[in-house]
């Protein structure tokens, strides 16, 4: 058995928990298992077929890159880390408001740093793998149309799901200092929300306003962005050099990526305890709803229903920040046809 | 300090024992580096009697009286020693409202002490504050002597905390919960490994010992619970409600273990609302009303203080009667 408290001992513990519950998903029921393996080759064959039918007309993948490629690739992959953002805001923000066994561990005279290290870095592995499993098909059509250079866009979504979760800490932790952790679980969901949503719609609006389509692609290939943007030498396209197979670009956006996200654990992992706390101290706290009528009243099932589910949105900031993001997705649509209709 | 004093007993069945520590007003006895029995000595180690031993084996151990160097050693160490297991002063904590307001509270070694209070009277709070789980607006907390805010990990290490729904991993087994409590806190492995077993067979969850804690019932995830609180051989236990869902057979058998912790030189402080319990196993008895002690004692002091009935339970509900008038007068 390992040193009890150890930065190793943690994670075992915490990949052990992990595995089992991963197992358990896994082993429930024989025809539910052969159901979910099903399911995930019909997924994974669907998206490889989306991912064909994407990428099949495009222009010679093999050939070396230009600005205008750089610019795509560069713009995939920020709409991909905006949204991994989102998710490492909402893990975060449940490491920090979830109580689960921290009330044991933080009862103990362990040094809880070396904990949430190991948690910080497992965000960072479920989201990577989460990330890799949806874009593995891209990937996977770009390797067969383009060669294996392209293999090295894994190696780029790990490093880019460092990065977000590198970022998610601060910027949660910056929440906590600003607004308080009282409003903080609400504050970042919304963040959250409107992080993943942000880039996709901003681009979907300019090109709307530009070019009068929703087009990502037709915005990013335009000659007027394309004006804008730096020469392909520049370091603003080292990730997008590093997916094309740029061993030393790849090399340095991976090491730059750790070592963010390693600064963050260091810098971060040790108050965090004490984030926790004041977070436990808010949520133990009844929330008082203020007085608006002065009883019951006569009212139909669908009307009762109604109200409640709107009550329990109103109160539920996960709940708010998943409709607002579905509300953001629906702008760019409600845009264009407010414009084609002026 | 240590006297390596070797004490003679009839019935183990582990072979010798042997009184290995006097000081610090604790006595304890150790087998193989595990410490089985601690008894805090108020008379400076001068009469020992016979005792039973904690949890390893249940016999009897008879020792001899300490006499020359290790008595000596004992009243030594006794002058420094605190007598108080927990002591609270001045703690106060506000969510909205004051939860907990200015509360003094002593706990003595070796001392079985209840919280009573109603619900929101802030029992849970001062835990939480003692165990280092929620910050306090100010006052100030020792255990055994240890400044708890100045010192969270010293304090730590010689505690433990039951909440009243604890939580065990539902994918790891008794055994190996634990053995991660035990890691917690740092626990040697082969120590941690009697003590597991030892545990495990007293609280009758033998047959459960391998199964996955998500197979088990209330009761036994709560005793489960229990025997991670014990396993670092806390001097000092925190529990809050711990009764709650246990069933009669389950029930009994905790109280016992918190009795026999506490005849083995541990203090326990425990929040109930069952007055029962309370009465029975409680030294001195505190009652809590909107984060305030209205009353500290044992029963006759209890009854004394109030001037009310006989039942703890008529005492309580005087006592509660009377904070709720004060709180409405203040308010």
């Amino acid at each position: 058995m390992r040193r009890g408290g150890t930065i190793f001992w943690f994670a075992h513990h915490e990949w052990r928990l992990a595995w089992r519950d991963w197992l358990w998903l896994m082993s429930r029921r024989r025809r539910s298992r052969r159901r979910l393996a099903l399911g995930l080759i019909a997924i994974a064959l669907f998206l490889h077929g989306f991912a064909y039918l994407a990428l099949y007309q495009s222009a010679d993948l093999s050939r070396p890159p230009d600005k205008r490629m750089l610019l795509m690739l560069s713009g995939a992959l920020a709409l991909y880390g905006s949204l991994m953002l989102s998710q490492a805001m909402e893990a975060v923000t449940r490491a920090f408001y979830g109580r689960g066994d921290l009330d044991l561990i933080l009862s103990s005279p362990v040094a809880t740093w070396r904990l949430f290290a190991v948690r910080i870095v497992a965000i960072a592995a479920t989201i990577a793998v989460m990330s890799l499993a949806l874009a593995a098909p891209f990937i996977n059509i770009l390797t067969w149309f383009g060669g294996l250079r392209w293999l090295a866009a894994y190696g780029v979504i790990v490093a880019l799901a460092m990065v977000a979760v590198a970022v998610a800490v601060v910027l949660t932790v910056g929440l906590f200092r600003t607004i308080g952790p009282k409003h903080t679980r609400l504050g970042a969901q919304i963040a959250a929300a409107v992080i993943g949503a942000s880039f996709v719609i901003g681009v979907q609006l300019a090109a709307i306003l530009s070019y009068g389509t929703p087009s990502r692609v037709v915005f990013l290939q335009s000659e007027a962005v394309i004006r804008f943007t730096p020469d392909s030498g520049s370091v603003l396209w080292l990730p997008a050099r590093a997916i094309l197979g740029d061993l030393l670009a790849l090399l340095l956006v991976f090491s730059i990526s750790a070592i963010l996200l390693a600064a963050t654990i260091c810098v971060f992992a040790p108050r965090t305890g004490q984030l926790v706390l004041a977070a436990a101290g808010v949520s133990r706290n009844p929330i008082r709803q203020r007085l608006r009528s002065s009883g019951f009243r006569e009212t139909w099932p669908t009307r009762a229903l109604r109200h409640k589910e709107w009550h329990l949105l109103r109160r539920d900031p996960w709940l708010m920040s998943q409709s607002m993001m579905q509300l953001l997705y629906l702008l760019p649509p409600a845009f264009l046809l407010w414009r084609d209709f002026l | 300090m240590i006297c390596a004093k070797s004490c003679t007993h009839a019935q183990s069945p582990r072979g010798r024992r042997h009184l290995i520590e006097v000081g610090a007003g604790e006595l304890a006895w150790r087998y193989e580096g595990a410490t089985l029995a601690r008894d805090h000595d108020d008379d400076g180690g001068a009469n020992y009697r016979e005792r039973k031993c904690s949890f390893r084996c249940r016999c009897y151990i008879r020792h001899r009286p300490i006499s020359g160097f290790a008595r000596f050693c004992s009243q030594a160490m006794n002058q420094a020693v605190p007598s108080l297991a927990l002591e609270i002063r001045g703690l106060a904590k506000s969510f909205e409202q004051p939860a907990v307001d200015g509360l003094d509270l002593r706990v003595r070694t070796g001392e079985f002490y209840t919280l009573l209070g109603p619900n929101g009277a802030g029992k849970t709070t001062t835990l939480r504050m003692v165990t280092g789980l929620l910050k306090p607006d100010r006052g100030s907390i020792a255990v055994f002597g240890i400044d708890a805010l100045a010192d969270p990990a010293g304090a730590k290490q010689i505690m433990a905390w039951l909440s009243d729904e604890p939580m065990i991993y539902d994918k790891l087994t008794p055994m190996e919960y634990l053995h991660f409590v035990a890691g917690l806190w740092a626990v040697e492995t082969n120590v941690a490994e009697v003590r597991a077993h030892d545990l495990i067979r007293w609280l009758g969850l033998e047959t459960h010992a391998h199964d996955r804690c998500e197979g088990l019932s209330r009761g036994m995830r709560q005793k489960v619970a229990l025997a991670g609180a014990l396993v670092h051989e806390p001097r000092l236990i925190i529990l809050d409600e711990p009764f709650t869902g246990l069933d009669a057979g389950s029930a009994r058998l905790v109280k016992s273990v918190l009795r026999e912790r506490v005849r083995a030189g541990c203090s326990v402080v425990m929040t109930t609302h069952i007055l029962d319990v309370a009465e029975r196993m409680a030294d001195r008895i505190a009652v809590m009303v909107a984060g305030r002690l209205l009353a500290e004692g044992n029963m006759d002091e209890l009854r004394r203080q109030t001037g009310a009935g006989d039942s703890l339970e008529d005492i309580f509900l005087a006592l509660v009667e009377t904070g709720a008038a004060d709180r409405t007068v203040a308010a």
